[in-house]
């Protein structure tokens, strides 16, 4: 489904449910919609089931875009499978920089290698990212380890703290406030405004978690930082 | 210092920022458009100008700053009128009307006092200002750290320097026709395009919608506009997050309306009524904290109609 949401932006609405069967589709169709517009296409917002893009109405249309857009999303279908890049990431999981992961493995009675294991073993894919620049929606997660939000967010979370709420993971990839149980901490930069593009992280990306040890997560730049 | 073209910032005021009309194409990686808030404002001050639309200058908020010039040069001040005054170098003070172009020489000071109706003025340099982009803008979002003089999204601070390019031509003096100054003093009605999950809100959700006035509330910013009213008591409970486009009417859990603005969040999960009107957005950057405003239902034509023509004058 198609409608205008304002004078210049369409939502692109695919399923009104989170299905992680769409991102594939969704990823497609961003890559075919910013073929097609090119530069009368200003910005694109891809969610997990939805797409909001932006036009200049100095350079097309609006009707003309709404054709375009319908066409293109009759190209796409749901059976698409997942194209997109496997990003590995390496993740020291231990209690001084997974500040939550002894009482994840608690809530959950699991121990704590019984977490590490269960988080490393899956391959996630990108749903959206959102919240903060360069910050990744990772779906879904193994519900042997799902954990809700802390009721009470933290002021301060370090970058690199690799978290989990509800079904899905996340990197922090900047210190942030954050409300996620956070299990340990990747020291790849996952930011950088002078990098192109600016985040690793593209909506159909496939991210897979290595552990690694406190060795290699320093000989990899990482730090440890205590909670404030 | 002083070998160099621009203009010293001599007090920075209470909020003042550089901005052009946002960093676009990257919603994708999480970042806000961020840009200015007035875009009318901001178009006449670059229009007065001859410079391009996305041309870099400064949004001052609530007032109280200073300017001063380390060469000859041509500006223009549009918006909320601060009771704007020269410093000659004989040091002698002068009137400066608002909403026309004007020149400073080398030494003399531009100084603003509090913003008199409106809350946002801006300040436009020939050229535009002459600093970097980050990602396509110079824009400053404090959420992202991205932009502004530093490029790390922070506000104008004492003592910093803008610069411009060198040659400025003293060109003569342009006026905003007397008919398209705004009445910031005047209540707004704001238009409402009705999209996303509009069709949910029950019939009497709605009508508490357009028949309430709305104050705007203190915690608002440039992310939100915060309002202040009878609560649409929502019925509908949280949505799968999706893009949210400018000026997106969201109805948190408490029903008190927030309009979002130029530094939203590109995601939310909350449900959202529609979006206000593009062009009636800039009137909306001018109230002040407590004022009143309405909302009506707007027509999507004609409002695609309205900012085209917007954009065609601004941009010839």
């Amino acid at each position: 489904m198609i409608k205008a949401v304002n004078e210049t932006c369409f939502l692109i609405t695919l399923s009104d449910q989170i299905d992680l069967s769409l991102t594939a589709q969704i990823a497609q169709l961003v890559k075919l919609i910013e073929t097609e517009l090119a530069d009368a296409l200003v910005d694109i917002t891809p969610s997990y089931s939805s797409i909001l893009v932006e036009i200049d109405l100095l350079k097309i249309s609006p009707l003309v875009a709404e054709q375009q857009l319908i066409a293109l999303s009759q190209q796409t279908s749901q059976a698409s499978d997942l194209t997109g890049k496997l990003i590995e990431l390496p993740v020291y999981y231990d209690m001084t920089v997974g500040w939550d992961l002894n009482k994840v493995a608690c809530d959950n009675n699991l121990s704590v290698n019984d977490v590490i294991n269960i988080h490393s073993e899956k391959i996630y894919q990108v749903c959206a990212i959102g919240f903060a620049p360069g910050f990744a929606f990772l779906a879904e997660l193994n519900e042997r380890i799902n954990q809700p939000r802390h009721i009470c967010p933290r002021a301060f979370v370090p970058a690199g703290s690799v978290a989990i709420a509800d079904k899905q993971s996340a990197v922090y990839p900047s210190d942030s406030p954050g409300g996620w149980h956070i299990i340990g901490n990747c020291p790849i930069s996952l930011f950088n405004i002078k990098h192109t593009p600016i985040s690793p992280f593209k909506i159909g990306d496939r991210v897979k978690f290595t552990a690694i040890n406190l060795q290699q997560f320093i000989d990899l730049g990482g730090k440890i930082i205590d909670e404030q | 210092m002083n070998n160099k073209t621009g203009l010293v910032v001599k007090k920075a005021g209470l909020f003042t920022q550089l901005q052009d009309r946002g960093r676009f194409n990257q919603a994708q990686q999480g970042l806000s458009q961020g840009g200015l808030c007035d875009e009318l404002a901001a178009g006449w001050a670059n229009y007065l100008l001859g410079n391009s639309s996305n041309a870099a200058l400064l949004e001052i908020s609530f007032g109280q700053a200073e300017f001063e010039a380390c060469c000859d040069m041509m500006l223009s001040l549009t918006g909320a009128p601060m009771n704007a005054s020269v410093k000659r170098l004989s040091g002698k003070v002068i009137k400066q009307k608002n909403n026309c172009s004007f020149s400073l020489k080398h030494g003399e000071s531009l100084i603003l006092s509090y913003a008199t109706s409106g809350v946002r003025a801006y300040l436009a340099v020939l050229g535009g200002f002459a600093v970097e982009p980050v990602l396509g803008s110079v824009s400053t979002v404090k959420r992202n750290l991205m932009g502004g003089l530093h490029k790390e999204g922070c506000a104008l601070q004492d003592g910093e320097f803008l610069p411009i390019l060198s040659a400025q031509r003293l060109a003569v003096v342009q006026q905003m026709p007397q008919q398209f100054i705004p009445d910031y003093s005047q209540t707004i009605t704001l238009s409402v395009i009705e999209s996303y999950q509009s069709e949910q809100f029950l019939v009497s959700e709605k009508s508490t919608f357009y028949s309430t006035e709305y104050a705007i509330d203190k915690h608002s910013d440039r992310m939100g506009m915060r309002l202040q009213g009878e609560a649409i008591k929502g019925h509908l409970q949280g949505i799968v997050s999706e893009g949210i486009a400018l000026g997106s009417v969201q109805i948190p859990a408490d029903g008190q309306p927030i309009i979002l603005l130029q530094d939203r969040q590109t995601l939310g999960g909350y449900p959202k009524l529609g979006c206000v009107a593009r062009c009636d957005l800039s009137r909306l950057a001018q109230q002040s904290i407590g004022t009143k405003v309405r909302f009506k239902r707007g027509d999507l034509a004609v409002e695609r109609l309205r900012y085209l023509q917007r954009l065609r004058f601004f941009n010839r």
